[in-house]
Order: structure tokens, then sequence, then C-alpha cells
């Protein structure tokens, strides 16, 4: 059943993002050439377009996300959903998958644009993508195994960071949308998702600060990054003694952000079960 | 054992009592006409059995199970809401009937679709109410379920479809089925029920056989039903 | 659904009824099978358990009787149809003479109404 679920979760949001990253694809190649060949004004105008277009896919990605865990679970479609001989977390695994899909789909295709973009402005200015890749790296003087690192950490931290926005928005849509909220209709699940996101910003905050766990970065002599080691301390340290050599990354707020995520998607998991929310 | 027993039902919303205390048992094989007043508590028992409301008091068995996962397989729920999205035409629709009920017949589906005169691809945000409606009730009686409910079923059509859609309900019909059909036009279809399930203010006031209750009150069950709630007033 | 029942009255009686009629004016013949219950619900667009019992209630008064294997026929008795078709005669034409008394009508003046009706509706009355 749980295929079925998300085969049925896909065709449901099909149906606009793919022709918006069609838009995007075919403006980034016209960039690429006409950067190339230098008809200037469309490539001005192509890159306008390339850049509304990175930002309107994410939007609409959100957009269409957002409409479809409401509508099938909150609207008059909920009657249908909430009948299926499915179980609920299935029902919530299913859209998790197929959301943070579209999400990451999202993400690469503006980060592809970034690239796009990097490569043409970078060659009217003579440089080219892997120039600019090196340079990076000897700013921070990483080695090619450091950079490998820092980018596998950016890819799990953008995984991360969306499952963790997934969460929110999924709680904040089935929370708003209990029976006690339908006076303020949509803008319930808005505004708790505004409360919940910077009650949970200021938690992590917090924990980040206070918790006593962090990686302490070693400078070296020319303020570089010399070494990473886990310590059993906070930020805290640092607020209080700026002047001391290392610098200490809480981790506080992220450990404490794994936790929240998992209580998001557990009570979003105990509010669709318990659907006495439809009108 | 009955196929739905419901013992001692309370179900409030807020400060309103929607049912009363209310017990009732249904057998297979019948099609039951569930009548009452707007507001008395119709949909909120079909809801219970279709399992769309767990938060209730008191007992309710269908097929010896509590609503859940397993009696949503063989309920057929029709609510009077368009339940379908916007985006699918009656093709889609089938699909997502067939992979998530196993009962789902196709076929039979195709032929009430034919039917009723509707288009395979036409989108449903583009369909009159009353083409939802017959769509909604061919997704519901094209499967092969034990319990139908059907909620309102002829609510917003006109009399002529009426007529086709009660023929399509007895065409479709499984002998040994039950079938709820809660409706507050009794006189149009009171001839297909075999047993009539009054219902005013959450309480049952009356259950029995529809030829019965005739011959005992001289009425039809919708002089019946009229007279029972004109007293009901002054209550 | 081209039957109008009557809502008033048991619908069981009035299939009862109308089933006896099909059989004493012949457009059911005697001997022949009796269409299966969901096909006669359907076709009078009633309840499947209400013909049952219209079908039980016939076989119990000899107008149909069951065969274990295939089915249910229509009686071959034709004294009983012959039975039938007087009785349900006479309770139409109690019926009748009761609404022409109400209407003040007398035996002689009724005799020559009917006798002027019947030839100008000939032929029509019998397909009806």
């Amino acid at each position: 059943m749980f295929g079925k679920l998300v085969k049925h979760e896909f065709r449901a949001t099909r149906r606009i993002v793919p022709f918006v990253w069609l838009g995007t694809i075919v403006m980034a190649v016209l960039n690429l050439i006409t950067g190339r060949i230098g008809i200037d004004w469309l490539f001005a105008t192509s890159l306008i377009f390339l850049v509304i277009l990175a930002v309107a896919q994410i939007i609409l990605t959100y957009a269409v996300i957002i409409t479809r865990y409401y509508r099938s679970l909150y609207s008059d479609e909920g009657h249908l959903t909430h009948t299926l001989p499915v179980r609920p977390s299935r029902v919530l695994a299913s859209k998790t998958l197929v959301s943070f899909a579209w999400m990451i789909s999202s993400v690469v295709m503006a980060l592809v644009v970034v690239v796009v973009i990097a490569t043409t402005i970078g060659s009217k200015n003579g440089y080219t993508l892997s120039q600019m890749y090196q340079e990076f790296r000897a700013a921070f003087a990483f080695t090619d195994g450091q950079m490998a690192l820092v980018i596998g950490l950016f890819v799990v931290y953008v995984i991360y960071a969306l499952l963790l926005q997934l969460a929110q928005i999924f709680f904040a849509i089935s929370f708003g949308s209990q029976a006690v909220f339908h006076k303020l209709s949509i803008a319930a699940p808005i505004i708790f998702y505004l409360v919940f996101n910077f009650a949970l910003e200021m938690i992590m905050l917090v924990a980040t600060i206070f918790l006593p766990i962090g990686v302490e970065m070693q400078l070296d002599a020319n303020g570089m990054p010399d070494s990473f080691s886990l310590v059993a301390r906070g930020m805290f340290d640092l607020i209080r003694n700026p002047e001391q050599p290392q610098v200490v990354f809480g981790l506080g707020g992220i450990i404490l952000s794994v936790f929240a995520m998992a209580g998001l998607f557990y009570g979003s998991y105990l509010l669709i079960k318990k659907h006495t929310s439809l009108r | 054992m009955a196929l739905i027993e419901i013992s001692n039902l309370n179900k409030s919303y807020g400060s309103k009592l929607v049912l009363n205390d209310l017990s009732l048992n249904l057998e297979a094989g019948r099609i039951v006409g569930l009548l009452g007043p707007n507001g008395c508590g119709k949909s909120t028992l079909l809801k219970i059995l279709a399992g769309l409301i767990s938060a209730y008091d008191g007992a309710v068995l269908l097929d010896g199970h509590k609503p859940d996962i397993h009696t949503r397989a063989i309920v057929s729920y029709l609510p009077e809401r368009t339940y379908l999205s916007g985006w699918m035409r009656p093709v889609d629709a089938f699909d997502y009937f067939g992979d998530f009920y196993g009962d789902f017949d196709r076929v039979k589906a195709e032929d009430m679709l034919r039917f009723f005169n509707l288009d395979q691809k036409q989108q449903i945000k583009t369909m009159s109410k009353g083409m939802k409606e017959k769509l909604q009730l061919i997704l519901v009686m094209a499967r092969r379920a034990r319990v139908y409910l059907l909620d309102e079923p002829m609510g917003g059509v006109d009399p002529a479809a009426r007529s086709a859609i009660l023929d399509a309900v007895l065409k479709n019909y499984q002998d040994d089925a039950l079938m709820v059909l809660a409706t507050h036009l009794i006189y149009d279809v009171e001839k297909i029920f075999d047993e009539a399930v009054l219902l005013g203010f959450g309480q049952l006031v009356m259950q029995g056989e529809t030829d019965q209750l005739r011959q005992q009150y001289g009425k039809s069950i919708d002089e019946i039903f009229r007279e029972v709630f004109r007293c009901s007033v002054s209550w | 659904m081209s039957y109008e029942f009557d809502n008033h009255a048991p619908i069981y009686l009035q299939l009862i009824e109308l089933f006896n009629q099909k059989i004493v004016n012949g457009s059911w013949t005697a001997g022949d099978r009796v269409a299966s219950v969901r096909e006669l619900a359907l076709e009078f667009g009633v309840n499947p358990n209400t013909v049952q019992r219209a079908l039980a209630e016939m076989e119990r008064e000899g107008m149909m009787y069951t065969e274990r294997t295939s089915g249910r026929f229509i009686t071959q008795d034709q004294q009983l149809i012959s039975d039938t078709r007087q009785q349900l005669a006479e309770e139409k034409i109690d019926q009748f003479i009761n609404q022409m008394q109400g209407l003040g009508l007398g035996r002689d003046e009724l005799k020559q109404l009917i006798d002027r009706k019947w030839g100008k509706n000939n032929g029509a009355d019998r397909n009806q």
C-alpha cells in the first residue's frame, strides 16, 4: 500500500513544477548559448528570467507541497484520504517522502542555475568554473579532501534543513487545521508556522549557547582553521571569553532540533490519526 | 451477530450533543433508510461508521471490529461533499480506487459511467454538481463492499437523475451487503428500503420494516416521518 | 421504473396484485419460469427483499412453485388461475360499485353507461 500511496502522492503533485523546470532548463541553455556567441541583450534578458524562474520553482514547489498536504487531509478531500484502508503513519510517510523529493529536486535545480550563471558570468570575466573552485579552496587553505568534507557536510545540512522545515510545515498545517481554529481559516496554519518556527529558533539558539557540547576549531598562526575536535562545551564559554585562540561551534541546537523534528512528525501523525478536524 | 452493532453511542461537538445514547443493530442483506431532519446526527453517525470520526463514547462494531483500517476495507462510504481532487478525471479516480480498494470493479465502474453519460476524460473541476455526485456514486457502488454508507446520494441532482441513481443503486447492490442510505427525500426513495430507521435529536425514534410500518399506520414512510417530527417540535 | 406504487400501502401486497394480474391476463404464461428476484426488483424499482416476500406469499397461495434445481415457476393450475381472476375482478368491481354508488348512480343507469362506454373503449382496454 505504501508504494501506491507514494505513486498517487506523486501523481497529485506533478502537474506544475516540472513545466517550470523545463522552462528553467530552456532558459539556462539559452543563457549559455547567448553568453558564448555574444548576443548581449538576449543574454541579459535570459539571465533575468533564469533568476526569476529559479526562485519561482522553489516557491511553487513549496506552494504545491503545502496545498497538497492541506487539501488532501483537511479539505473535503480528507473524506477520501481518511477513509482509505491504510495506516495514518503510511499516509504521513508517503507525503514526507514525495514532498522531500520535490524539495530536494528544486534545490538541486536552483544550484544548477547558480552554476550556470557562475559559468556564463565567469567566462565573461575570463574565469572558468574550476578556477573559481581553486580560489575558494585556497582562500580557506583546504585540501581537496577537506573540500570534499565541506561539500559533504553542506549536502547533509541541506537535507537536514529541508526535513526540519517540512516537519514544521506539516505540523503547523495539521495543528492549525484543528476544529478549534476553524474560525481563523487558513490564517491559523500560517500563524502557527511562524510561532513554532520562532520558538524553535529561539530554543535552538539557547541550546547552542548553553548545552555543553560543541566542535572546537583550533586556528593556526595565520588565523586559518587547523584542526577540529569534539568538546563538552557550548558557545557560552566563547561569549564569556572571546579572546581565546579556539572557536567553538555549539551543537546543542542541532541535537535538540533532531528531537524537535521527530516530535513534530510524531505530532502530525497523531493529528492525522485523530482526524476529527474536517469541517 | 448483526453486521453493524451500535450501543450507547454518544457524540458531541463542543456543548452540542449530536448523538445521544444511540443503540442500533443493522443486519446484512438489507437496504436501510436512515431518516431524520437536518442536524439530527445522520451524517455524524455515518462518519463514525466510515471511520472518519474517532472521538466518540460508546461501542461501535462493524463485522465485530471497531472502525479502523480493517473496516474501511469493507465499507464503501459516499459523503455529501465532493472528495475528489479537481484535477482528476474519472479515469484517474478509477486508478485511485482500483489501487486502494481490492473490491473495486473497474469494468462495472466503466459501465456505469456510460450509463450516466459521463466522459472518462473530463476533469472533475469542470463538472456540474450533479455530474460529480454521479461520479462519486459510481465509485462507491462499483466496489463489492459489505457495507455501503450513502449520505444524501441524491442531494444535488434533478428528479430525472434521481430515478437513474436509484436504478444504479438497486442494480449494483449485492444481496448479502448492508446498505444504509441517509436522506431527507423520503418519498422518492422509500420503495427501495426494507427497513427504516428514524433518528431525531440524536436518538432512535423508530426502527422497523417499511411494509410493516405502512400496514400498521396505513401511511407512507414519508407521512409517518412527517407526523413523528411534527410532534417532536413540542418535545 | 415506470411503475408507480402507492407508498401508503405495503409494497409487497401491491406487487402480489400486480404479479397476479400479469398471470391472469396471460402476460406471464402459466408454467413459465419466473424472472429472478434481482431482475424483478430492478424492473419495478423496489427492494429485492420486498420482491422475495411477495413471491414467497404467492407460492404459499399456490400461484407459483419452486423446483429445487431450476427455480421458480408460474402455476399450471388453470382452475386456480381462473379463480384468482374471478377474485381480482370481484374485488375491483366491489370497489367500482362502491364508488359509483358514492356518485349516486343506480344499477340501470350504471349498466347503460357501461354499455355505451364499452363500445368506445373496446380494444384499448385489453392490452393495458
